[in-house]
Parts: C-alpha cells; structure tokens; sequence
C-alpha cells in the first residue's frame, strides 16, 4: 500500500506545502510508502520532495490511497475521480471570490472554480481531515458526508530556530518604538485595511514612536496593495512598511522584534501566523472571524471590534501593562503546546491509522 | 485542546475601554478605506492611453504617410531584368491603388495631427486646471490642519483643567 499527496500547487514557504512536505516526512517516519505529485513544483524545494504531472497522471493501485490537498481551484478536483482507491481530502479551505471582486477577476474566478470542485468532490471522497473546526463546517455545508476530523497544520517548529536576518533586529528591534505586525500575503480577506485604521488611531492619539508592518507578498494583490498605500498617504500615516516577498531569515526577524501581532482577517482556514506569533512570544489581539478563535483556542486576546479607538487602546493595554502581556504570552505558549510537532504527528497518525483500518 | 488556559477577561476589557471612550469623549472617527477609490481597471500598456506615444506615432505619420511605388529592384542581371518585366506588366494595376492609398493616409496623417494637436492643447489646460486645484486643496489642508492643531490644544487645556 502506498499513500500519494496531490495537490494542485506545491509551494516553498506556504503553510499548504509546509503542511504536506511535513506530512510526508511524519509519514515516512511512521514506515508508510509516500510520495507527492503536484502540477506544480516550487523549484527552491529539494530536489525528489515531489515530482511534477506534466508527464501524467501516476499509475495508482486499488489498494493504495489518495490524499489530496484542497485550497483552490484545479483540474485535480475533477481528475481524481477516475482512480478506483480509497481517497482522503485534506481541507484547507477556499477563500469565497467575493474578497477579490474589483481586485482580481482571475483570483476570483478560480476561487468559484474551487468551490465548484469542493462540492463535485462532496460524494467522491471516503474521508476528511479539516485544519480547524471552521474547515469542518465548511465541509459539511457543502455536502460532505463521510467522517471529519479535525487535525491542526502540522509545523516543523525547528525551522523557526533559524538563525534571523540580524540587520532588521539592529534597526528595529530594541529603539525603543512599538512594532506592531501583520504577517501574510496582502489580501483583501486579510482586511489589512482595518489594521491600518487602528495603527493611525494608535500612532495619532497614543504613541507616536510606533511602525506598522506587513509582512507579505503582493504578488497578484497589485491592486488592493496600491489601494491600501493610497489609504496610508490619503490618512498621512507615517511609519508604515509593507516589506512585499522577504526571505525567511527576514520574517524570523520581524517576529523577533515584534511587540503586537494585529490580525483583523475575515477569512482564515487556520491562519498559521497566530501560531507562529505564539512561537516567537508576541501577544496576539486577532479580530474572532472564521478559524481564528479556533486556533487561538482561548488564548491571545480575541476581540469582536473593529473599531479603530477599541483596538488602538487595546493595543497599548497589552503594550504598557506589563502583568497583561505576561498573561496573554503565557496563555500563547500553552496553546502552542497544542500545535508541537509531535502532538499533530500522533493525532495525523491515530486519524490516517483509523482510515487505513476502516475505523473512520 | 487549552483547556488549561487562563483565559483573559477580553469582555471586561472592551467594556473598560469602551468606557473610557466614553468618557473622554473620543472619536475613531477617520477617513475610511471605503473612500478610497479603486484602481482603474489594469489595461495592456498598447491600450492605455499616453499622450507621448500619440505624438510620436502623429510625427511618423506626418512625415512618412505616402507610399513609394517603386522600390530598387536587386538581384543578378537575369532576375533584375524579369523583375522589371513583371513590375511593367502589373503596373496598370498597383499604380492606382497605390495612389488611392496615398490620399487615404494623407488624410489620416492629418487627422491624426489634428487630434493629437487637440489633445495636447486640452491637457495643457487640464494640467493648469489641475495644479490650480491642488494650490487650493493644499491650502484648505494647511488651514484644517491649524484648526485641529488648535482645538487639540484646547482639548488638553480642558483635560488638564479637569484634571484639577
């Protein structure tokens, strides 16, 4: 028997492909057979971590088992079918097409093709594993009738241990100004608009030695990118920075001299940057959308405002109350416990454990 | 999964500041991402309009509108003479096409000129009329900014009074 992962896109540095090349290795450590295939294949991954389709679709046996990876819109979501084996999705959610209205047709035109395959794929698939409990409703509203279970991104935490890009922590980390941070791609579902609004009322009214910094690329999001500079020089806002695509060693910085994580998303499967601020130690004030309360799981500061003087003033409790920010990272890093490595490993090896038995 | 969490009091919190809002009487009031306007629509650099490549392709059109009949006709003596032959048999025929779309391309040379004349004399205004705007606007900016200078400063007279 032999456990293939595909998946339309396989990406260096995304959570989906982190999540599968993690899977793989837990997978082989576990004694299965695995191997990904992907219509694409980031070329920064090492060489033999996946091949590619461009030469076809691989031979499958009836008693191997597909494990598919579904968070956009492909072709896979409709060629999967014509193998006769055991197959197991793994969810990781489809952002709806109305964020990307005015921004990018294509976006959102392939957005709706996703979703279109989620509920095609609704009867054709013995078995799901969902990122967040969110990913789980989405699932059972669009059809889905097998067993669900819920089981968090598996992150390699070693990787964080790297060593961080030590001339941005030179520059920003210890001046004696409040960095507050957003990490993720510049998307309208990120509504990175709202964190602006409350970082202006934050710098204007409380602390003016403050910076705001997105962290994420904006490839594809040129629009509402160019939309959200406009704004900043339309509220003249200083001391914003949108640092685009950075290598790795950058964002490990980022975190590092970070004193806020503000997320005001409307629009998460699991938002693996909330765990990764948990990581690094930075308290999170996350608007409660979607999966954030889920991976938050109590922790962090979870509001329901978006109100730009709420959410300044309830940046600076957690920036000038020492015993508050003491309690909110304390709080992260047991959640964190929840995420480790090992954890995910034993819960994806009970979960794929119940389905190859026929538990599930 | 946390079950073991402390959670903090998230709720007391917001009531908390929403009070002191209150009572201080603050405003989060602020120009909002929905006035900012979209992008236009992102066209294909050739479909876009830039007056700069209207006038260069106005210039070429002005002095090369008309075309030559006769090109030099190259080759080894046998093909130069067959050439020729050939060139004096079809005469009858392209001569006057060539001359009809001679006229054509004068006339549209000159409309082309006419219209990247216009439009250069039209943005010409529009830039003036622009620049006038923006004195404007920079002025009404520079006189709100006094304004809320001021009333900031009669807002921290008051809380200090307040205060005592």
């Amino acid at each position: 028997m032999k456990i293939v992962q595909f998946l339309p896109t396989l990406a260096f540095g995304d959570a989906v492909g982190n999540d599968t090349v993690a899977l793989q290795q837990a997978m082989r450590e576990l004694g299965y057979e695995t191997e990904i295939f992907a219509e694409v294949v980031d070329q920064r991954l090492p060489k033999g971590t996946a091949s590619d389709l461009c030469a076809g679709m691989p031979e499958i046996g009836k008693d191997d088992i597909i494990m598919y990876h579904l968070s956009t819109g492909s072709k896979l979501n409709y060629s999967l079918e014509k193998y006769d084996c055991r197959k197991l999705m793994i969810y990781h959610n489809i952002t709806p097409p109305h964020f990307f209205d005015g921004y990018n047709a294509a976006a959102a035109s392939n957005a709706q093709y996703g979703l279109d395959g989620l509920k095609h794929l609704a009867d054709k698939f013995d078995y799901c594993m969902a990122d967040s409990d969110f990913n789980k409703n989405d699932l059972i509203n669009a059809g889905y009738k097998c067993p669900i279970d819920v089981r968090p991104i598996l992150i390699p935490f070693e990787d964080y241990e790297k060593k961080p890009d030590s001339s941005i922590i030179r520059k920003y980390g210890d001046d004696g100004w409040t960095n507050i941070i957003f990490v993720g791609r510049i998307a309208p579902n990120k509504k990175q608009q709202d964190v602006i609004s409350a970082f202006c009322w934050y710098k204007k009214n409380i602390n003016p030695k403050s910076r705001l910094i997105f962290v994420g690329s904006y490839n594809g999001m040129e629009k509402y990118y160019n939309r959200l500079v406009r704004y900043v020089n339309a509220l003249q806002l200083e001391d914003v920075i949108f640092t685009g695509h950075i290598k790795f060693p950058e964002i490990l910085a980022w975190y590092r001299a970070a004193d806020v994580f503000l997320c005001m998303s409307e629009h998460e499967g699991f938002c693996v940057p909330l765990v990764e601020a948990m990581y690094f130690g930075v308290p999170v004030i996350a608007y409660g959308s979607c999966a954030i309360p889920y991976t938050m799981g109590g922790s962090g500061i979870v509001t329901d405002s978006k109100d730009p003087a709420e959410t300044a003033m309830l940046i600076d409790r957690v920036v000038s109350d020492e015993s508050l920010r003491k309690a909110v990272v304390e709080g992260q890093k047991k959640r964190l416990e929840d995420f480790s490595y090992e954890k995910i490993k034993k819960l994806f090896a009970q979960q794929l454990e119940g389905f190859i038995s026929g538990r599930s | 999964m946390a079950e073991n969490i402390n959670k903090i009091d998230v709720d007391e919190i917001m009531q908390q500041i929403r009070a002191e809002i209150k009572e201080k009487g603050l405003d989060s009031s602020m120009l909002s991402f929905e006035d900012v306007p979209f992008d236009k629509e992102v066209s294909h650099a050739d479909s876009e309009f830039r007056i700069g490549s209207l006038l260069q392709s106005a210039e070429y059109l002005n002095i090369r509108n008309q075309i030559e009949p006769y090109k030099p006709i190259t080759g080894n003596p046998v093909t130069v003479f067959v050439k020729k032959v050939i060139r004096k048999l079809v005469k009858f025929y392209f001569l006057p096409v060539i001359t009809e779309q001679n006229a054509l391309n004068h006339h549209t040379a000159n409309a082309v000129q006419q219209l990247s004349s216009y439009v250069s004399a039209d943005s010409a205004v529009d830039v003036k009329a622009l620049e006038a705007k923006v004195e404007e606007m920079e002025l009404i900016l520079a006189a709100n900014k006094k304004e809320i200078e001021a009333l900031r400063s009669q807002l921290s007279a008051l809380t200090e009074e307040n205060k005592d």
